[in-house]
């Protein structure tokens, strides 16, 4: 349990940083509400009665892509979390400890995802405000949500294992955050992107996670509709977390 | 029991290769438990780097070392156990009150509360900073910051305690403080420490080793490396007049003599000054003053590694 006290001292900085945990809960919330409102009656179902225009940017689709992208910030916050640590030379001091690569991993992963998870609360409230339904299987989002999340924040120690300062990972987070993004359907539906890089958006988690997402959210997609996503989610996630302690352990 | 086994770190050729640059070089060097031992040398010698392999912070390139005969290259986990780090750098989490960061490594050292309740009010209170103890550390001096980072390598009670340059930029009455607690420390604890003034190495360690370009180019207590100087002891006599053949016989028994006017400069490895004195007047030398001065650690540090500035 030697992660305690790194979890504890990583949460305690992240909550007193005021500014950076407001950004990170506002955003996707905000973003959810300024979408919704552009696309307002874009969406419907195609024939007669809808405009014509497929369901592409209906409140769920928009819901499931902003969280999604709210989660790929997630990779910056513990990567930058790691990198700064490395900068100022206090990850140093505690490798003077009896702490394993796997304890580190934990004890900077525990309060990111603490914050995805109040993060994805937090924009599902606003999103059940803008009119969203809560379905019987919707608890499934969440679970999607939280591997998404998990993998995200893994990729962040992976990524700050190769960098040596804040700037150098937040400019690589930020190179991979938006084409991650893009590709896997947070901003524009899948469907409408050529097939090289629609093929390669839904094979990333978050791709994975959105299609799973909005098959919930809309069709009412059960368990067994989006075991394969969440088969993967879990591969991603798991594979990820194993690579990071790796990383952690070779590069920090 | 042979004086390995009693030894808590040994060093045995230890060399650490950066590129082309060899930082430490073929270094050896035995330090019993209880010892405070400091390590001196000049900007790069180094000192640091020495540290961080002991710490298991950096690869050794060859040679071995080991912490209470733990090999810090095969068993780091029982090292770190067993070690205390306080580094150059006061590194210190700065959203995190003093006692917040008390509990971080506390705990990563696997204390339990009562333990770390008890370690932290009384390391806090004798280094000065309980009253500052729910403060953030953003608000503290240099100096208090530079207490804290001490009580942090201190919490767990360590056998080994490292302390790379533990006062530098701090004032005189904070450095007083910190010397005062490490000394109350020898005996119990085994302490490396680095540092760049010389009084404290002289007035805190039991021996001084001195680095340069990453070789011990000397070893000993400081009264050892002292005396070792060849210019030694250095008593200068004033006369009123002095006679050649007075200062020939001076030159025959003393190793250096110098003979300027009226004054006569007589050092000595190993100068006894009651018998110069005595055998002076013994000469009919009419003596107007003596003055005597010692060689400090500053002159053997520079003897040794000489007064070129340094990168």
């Amino acid at each position: 349990m030697r992660f305690l006290g790194l979890t504890q001292r990583n949460l305690r900085e992240i909550l007193r940083d005021r500014q950076y945990l407001i950004v990170l809960l506002a955003m996707p919330a905000v973003l959810i509400v300024f979408m919704s409102q552009i696309f307002k009656g874009l969406g419907g179902p195609p024939g007669p009665e809808g405009n014509g225009a497929p369901d592409l940017m209906s409140l769920e689709r928009i819901t499931m892509g902003m969280t999604v992208f709210a989660l790929l910030w997630l990779m910056t916050l513990a990567a930058g979390k790691i990198a700064g640590d490395k900068e100022t030379g206090y990850l140093r001091r505690l490798r003077t400890t009896p702490t394993r690569a796997v304890e580190f991993v934990i004890g900077y992963s525990i309060p990111t995802i603490l914050v995805s998870i109040f993060q994805i609360l937090f924009v599902f409230g606003v999103a059940l405000l803008l009119g969203l339904t809560w379905r019987e299987n919707t608890y499934l989002v969440l679970l999607v949500l939280f591997l998404c999340g998990f993998s995200s924040i893994s990729l962040g120690m992976i990524l700050s294992s190769f960098t040596s300062n804040r700037e150098q990972v937040e400019g690589i987070t930020l190179l991979i955050l938006f084409p991650l993004a893009f590709l896997s359907g947070a901003f524009m539906p899948v469907e409408i992107l050529p097939s090289w890089a629609s093929a390669i958006g839904s094979a990333t988690y978050t791709g994975q996670a959105i299609t799973a997402g909005v098959s919930v959210l809309v069709d009412n997609a059960g368990l067994e509709t989006i075991i394969p996503e969440l088969r993967n989610l879990g591969i991603w996630a798991g594979s990820l977390f194993l690579l990071g302690v790796l990383c952690f352990r070779r590069n920090i | 029991m042979t004086s390995s086994d009693r030894a808590a770190i040994q060093i045995s050729g230890l060399t650490k290769i950066f590129g082309n640059l060899v930082a430490v070089n073929d270094l050896n060097l035995e330090i019993p438990q209880g010892e405070l031992f400091a390590l001196l040398g000049p900007n790069g010698a180094g000192k640091t780097t020495t540290i961080n392999m002991l710490c298991c912070l950096l690869k050794l390139t060859s040679g071995t070392a080991r912490i209470l005969g733990n090999d810090v290259a095969k068993r780091g986990y029982q090292v770190k156990k067993a070690i205390g780090v306080c580094p150059q750098e006061t590194v210190l989490s700065e959203r995190l009150n003093a006692w917040e960061n008390l509990e971080v490594m506390g705990k990563q050292h696997g204390m339990s509360s009562g333990q770390l309740k008890r370690g932290a009010t009384s390391l806090l209170e004798r280094l000065g900073l309980l009253e500052r103890a729910r403060d953030r550390v953003h608000k503290f001096s240099g100096g208090m910051r530079r207490r804290l980072s001490l009580a942090i390598a201190l919490l767990h009670d360590p056998d080994v305690l490292f302390l790379d340059e533990p006062t530098l930029g701090m004032d005189p009455q904070a450095r007083r403080t910190m010397w005062d607690y490490i000394s109350n420390l020898k005996g119990k604890t085994t302490i490396l420490l680095t540092t760049n003034y010389m009084d404290e190495a002289d007035e805190l360690s039991d021996r001084v080793g001195i680095i340069d370009r990453g070789t011990l180019v000397a070893l000993g207590t400081a009264d050892q490396l002292k005396t070792s100087l060849v210019e030694g002891r250095t008593l200068t006599i004033e006369t009123a007049s002095i006679q050649p053949d007075v200062v020939k016989e001076l030159q025959g028994r003393y190793s250096q003599v110098i003979h300027q006017g009226k004054t006569i400069r007589v050092s000595s490895a190993e100068l006894d000054l009651k018998e110069v004195v005595d055998y002076i007047y013994s000469l009919g030398v009419a003596v107007s003053s003596i003055s005597f001065e010692q060689p400090t650690l500053e002159d053997v540090f520079l003897h040794v590694t000489g007064r070129g500035l340094r990168d």
